[in-house]
C-alpha cells in the first residue's frame, strides 16, 4: 500500500514538475518569437539575417536550388517556422513519387523527463519550438524506414489506419512500440528529443 | 498510521499543484496577458514603423559576459516595474532603469537609450525592448455592423452571428439582414492567415516586399469562426466607400 502511494506521490511531483517547465519554455519561445518578428538584430547578426532568401551575398538574385524550394515546401507542410533545407537521400526521398514520412526532431534539451518514449499530443508543445532552434529533418519511405533521434534509432512501418513506430531500449533487446492512429504524431524520447512525424501522399513529385 | 496520513495529504497537495501547473502551461502563450489590444493591432497594420506604443512591452537584459541575465514584462498602462520605467519622448520610448537595476548590469545610461515604438536594443545591445503582444484579436473597421460578429470563410464570404439575445425571431431576423446589409457589395481577398501577432507581422512585411499590401482597408477576422485569424484586405465594389 505504501509503496503504491509513494509512486503515486513521485508522479505528481514529476507531472507538476514537467508542466511548470513547460511554461517556462513557451514563454522564452513566445519572447524569441516576437523579437524574430518585430527586431531587427544587433549588429553582431544583422550579416546573417539581413540576406533575403534568393538572394546571393552581392545583392544578386539567383535562382533557389532544390533544397531550399523543398525546405519552404516543408515549413508550411509541418507549420513549422524553420527548417533545414534537405539535401543527399532526405532530398532524393522528397523528389520521388509516392507515400513518405517526414520527420522533424526537435531538441529539448531537457533529458529523462519520461523514461521510455511517450506519445505526446503536438498541438500542446508546438508552441515551445515555435522560436526555437531547427529541428533535424528525416524522410523515411512509408513502406518503412529507420531514422535516429539523439542516442537511439527508431523504425517507422506504416499500418492500415497509422503507423507504428518500433524502437530498443538500451537495457533491453525487446522492441517497443508506439502506435499512432491518422496521419501524424508526435513523441517524446528519454534522451529529451521531441519526434513529430507526419504522413504526406503524392502523386509524384513530393510534396505539393 | 501517522505515516500513511501524511503521505496522503502530501499526495493531495502535489497532485492539487500538478494540475495548477498542467493548467499554466495548456494556457501557453494565449495568457490574456499577451493578447494584443486593437489599437497593437492598428500599430502593426498602419505603417512600417509604429506610430504609437504598444501596450506591453517584454524586456531581456543581457549580463556583460553575454550570459541571459533577467526578463519581464512592462506595461505601459501601469508606467513600468521594480527594473525599469518606460517613458513616451517625442516618438520614441525612453529607458528609465531603477538604480539597483542598472547597477547591478554595469549598464552606463545615456541619452542613447531610447528605442523606437516598434522596439529595439539598447545598453549596447545587451537589453532587448520587444513589443509583448502574442495573441491577435480581430479587427473591424469601425463601419461594420456593431451588434454582429464577423468571420470569413476560405472563399472569402462573410459569416455574421449575432452578439446579444433578441426578445423575438423577429427582432432577431431585422438586426441579422441590418447586419448582412451592411457587408452587401463588399469586395475580399484573404490575404493570408496566421495564429499569433508574430506571424502577423512577418505577414505584413512580406505582403510589403512583394507589392500586396496596398489595399486601403484591412481588417483581422477569425477564419470560419476557428482559432486561425485571416488578415483580408476589403473594398467597395465600383469604388463606394
Amino acid at each position: 500500500m505504501r509503496r503504491i502511494l509513494v509512486t503515486l506521490f513521485a508522479a505528481c511531483m514529476c507531472l507538476y514538475a514537467y508542466s511548470g517547465q513547460g511554461e517556462t519554455m513557451s514563454m522564452k519561445g513566445m519572447s524569441s518569437e516576437l523579437e524574430d518578428a518585430f527586431l531587427d538584430k544587433p549588429q553582431t547578426v544583422r550579416s546573417e539575417s539581413r540576406i533575403a532568401p534568393g538572394t546571393a551575398s552581392g545583392g544578386e538574385e539567383r535562382s533557389l536550388t532544390e533544397g531550399e524550394k523543398w525546405q519552404a515546401r516543408l515549413a508550411a507542410f509541418l507549420d513549422t517556422p524553420a527548417v533545414p533545407p534537405p539535401d543527399g537521400l532526405n532530398l532524393k526521398l522528397l523528389e520521388a513519387p509516392g507515400a513518405k514520412f517526414v520527420i522533424a526532431v526537435f531538441d529539448t534539451g531537457e533529458e529523462r523527463v519520461v523514461h521510455r518514449a511517450k506519445q505526446i499530443a503536438w498541438p500542446r508543445v508546438r508552441m515551445l519550438f515555435a522560436g526555437g532552434p531547427t529541428p533535424f529533418l528525416h524522410i523515411v519511405p512509408a513502406a518503412g524506414g529507420t531514422f535516429s533521434a539523439g542516442r537511439a534509432f527508431y523504425t517507422i512501418m506504416s499500418e492500415k489506419d497509422g503507423f507504428n513506430v518500433f524502437y530498443i531500449p538500451q537495457k533491453s533487446t525487446r522492441k517497443a512500440a508506439l502506435g499512432f492512429s491518422g496521419e501524424e504524431g508526435a513523441f517524446l524520447t528519454p534522451d529529451g528529443f521531441v519526434c513529430r512525424i507526419k504522413r504526406h501522399t503524392s502523386d509524384g513529385g513530393g510534396i505539393q | 498510521m501517522r505515516t500513511k496520513l501524511l503521505l496522503q495529504v502530501l499526495i493531495i497537495i502535489a497532485a492539487v499543484a500538478g494540475c495548477s501547473g498542467l493548467e499554466h502551461a495548456e494556457q501557453g502563450p494565449a495568457d490574456p496577458l499577451s493578447t494584443a489590444t486593437v489599437a497593437d493591432m492598428w500599430n502593426i497594420l498602419d505603417g512600417e514603423a509604429a506610430s504609437r506604443p504598444y501596450s506591453r512591452y517584454l524586456y531581456r537584459m543581457k549580463r556583460a559576459d553575454g550570459s541571459e541575465g533577467e526578463s519581464g514584462v512592462v506595461s505601459m498602462a501601469q508606467g513600468g516595474n521594480d527594473n525599469m520605467k518606460l517613458v513616451v519622448t517625442g516618438g520614441e520610448l525612453r529607458i528609465v532603469p531603477a538604480e539597483s537595476f542598472r547597477r547591478s548590469y554595469n549598464w552606463e545610461t545615456s541619452a542613447s537609450d531610447r528605442v523606437p515604438f516598434g522596439g529595439g536594443y539598447a545598453a549596447g545591445g545587451r537589453l532587448a525592448i520587444i513589443p509583448g503582444i502574442y495573441t491577435p484579436v480581430a479587427l473591424y473597421p469601425s463601419w461594420f455592423p456593431s451588434n454582429a460578429d464577423v468571420s470569413v470563410d476560405e472563399k472569402c464570404n462573410f459569416l455574421v452571428r449575432m452578439k446579444k439575445a433578441y426578445e423575438n425571431e423577429t427582432q432577431r431576423l431585422v438586426a441579422f439582414m441590418d447586419a448582412k446589409s451592411k457587408l452587401e457589395g463588399l469586395r475580399c481577398e484573404v490575404l493570408g492567415t496566421f495564429h499569433t501577432v508574430p506571424q502577423l507581422k512577418k505577414l505584413v512585411i512580406t505582403l510589403r516586399q512583394q507589392g500586396k499590401y496596398n489595399h486601403e482597408h484591412h481588417c483581422v477576422l477569425c477564419l470560419s469562426w476557428s482559432s486561425t485569424y485571416a488578415l483580408v484586405a476589403i473594398s467597395r465594389e465600383g469604388g463606394r466607400p
